[in-house]
């Protein structure tokens, strides 16, 4: 019966390992995942807010968003927002000048001040690009982006332009002149400008059907553990 | 996507279900609760294996391997019997899962 005990708790470990799987890209046969970010060219114009990457779905996580040249995502499956307060109102105790992860007590008055409107926030509506066709020469892509006039209700992200980089180093940029990403020139068919597909549709469904997947087997291997740990107990006691 | 899963693996088990009761010949709802719950371990598990490597024989294999153990233990059969049984089961529910998913 020892035996069959090890072998649950090797199938919990190989659980364990599977994590990695479920957190990473599900590549779709025939695709290679390419690195994606988005820049703000005018944050330096927001020297007297606290800007926050604030992602409240899939992975929460909340940044400061205090780097000018700095090239934010999230976690792929998460289309993040930006949230912004004047500086004069963040208490001094508060460690928000970082180019990090918000946590702890400095994250609970971020969100809870988000809650009662003090932080404003504005939501970027953009569509990560992390899957291209494997001979699809892309290996990242960088989107540039206008900050909002916090202040105005009816103020959004601009889209400014889109930064392929290629093998080799190579990049090209194209402006934005409609709400549709650019596609880039050395996708120059139409079979490859086709294919360039959207994370959130194949990832998100299948890392989901995973998630699923994964608690459903933990949760039979606890009752099996349970029923096989009371039959030793009973044998023993016999 | 989550409700063609659970299809899929009702049908499973349901499959291994008849091949467990004829051949082990014990009561049926003992057999189908060892059914479901070693088809909610293998079934997801195999699921999430075919997605990420797509390679049916080794998933049905692994599959195979796993549910020799959990029949061994919860079925109390010696590993002969539970070696025929999953053996079965699993080549079984794969040519029926594959001319389900021809059809």
């Amino acid at each position: 019966m020892n035996k069959n005990i090890y072998f649950l708790a090797a199938v919990f470990v190989f659980l364990g390992l599977l994590i990695p799987i479920v957190f990473s890209d599900s590549l779709s046969p025939g695709y290679k995942s390419v690195s994606y970010c988005i820049k703000f060219n005018n944050l330096n114009e927001y020297s007297e807010y606290s800007l926050f990457a604030v992602c409240d779905t899939t992975m929460p996580e909340t940044y400061v968003l205090n780097d000018i040249d700095g090239c934010y995502g999230m976690y792929k499956f998460c289309n993040f927002k930006v949230c912004a307060i004047e500086k004069t109102k963040v208490p001094t105790t508060l460690n928000l000048n970082r180019n990090a992860e918000i946590t702890g007590s400095d994250l609970n008055w971020v969100h809870s001040n988000i809650s009662n409107n003090n932080i404003i926030c504005k939501d970027l509506n953009y569509r990560p690009m992390t899957q291209v066709k494997a001979e699809n020469p892309i290996t990242k892509v960088v989107d540039v982006m206008m900050l909002p006039n916090f202040t105005n209700s009816d103020s959004n992200f601009t889209k400014v332009k889109i930064i392929y980089t290629y093998t080799g180093g190579v990049s090209e940029e194209i402006p934005y002149t409609t709400e549709s990403r650019p596609v880039s020139k050395y996708a120059s068919t139409e079979e490859i400008k086709n294919i360039i597909i959207s994370p959130k549709i194949t990832s998100n469904e299948i890392g989901k059907n995973i998630y699923f997947g994964v608690i459903i087997s933990l949760i039979a291997i606890i009752i099996i553990s349970t029923i096989l740990i009371i039959r030793k107990n009973k044998k023993k006691d016999i | 996507m989550t409700q063609p899963y659970i299809f899929y693996l009702l049908i499973t088990i349901f499959l291994e279900l008849g091949v467990y009761f004829f051949l082990l010949k014990r009561p049926i709802l003992y057999i189908l609760f060892y059914a479901i719950l070693i088809n909610c371990v293998t079934h997801p598990l195999a699921t999430i294996f075919y997605y990420q490597f797509d390679n049916l024989i080794l998933v049905e294999f692994g599959v195979f391997i796993i549910e020799v153990f959990l029949i061994k233990s919860l079925f109390e059969v010696n590993y002969k019997k539970a070696i025929i049984i999953s053996l079965i089961a699993n080549i079984f529910t794969t040519i029926i899962g594959l001319i389900v998913f021809i059809i």
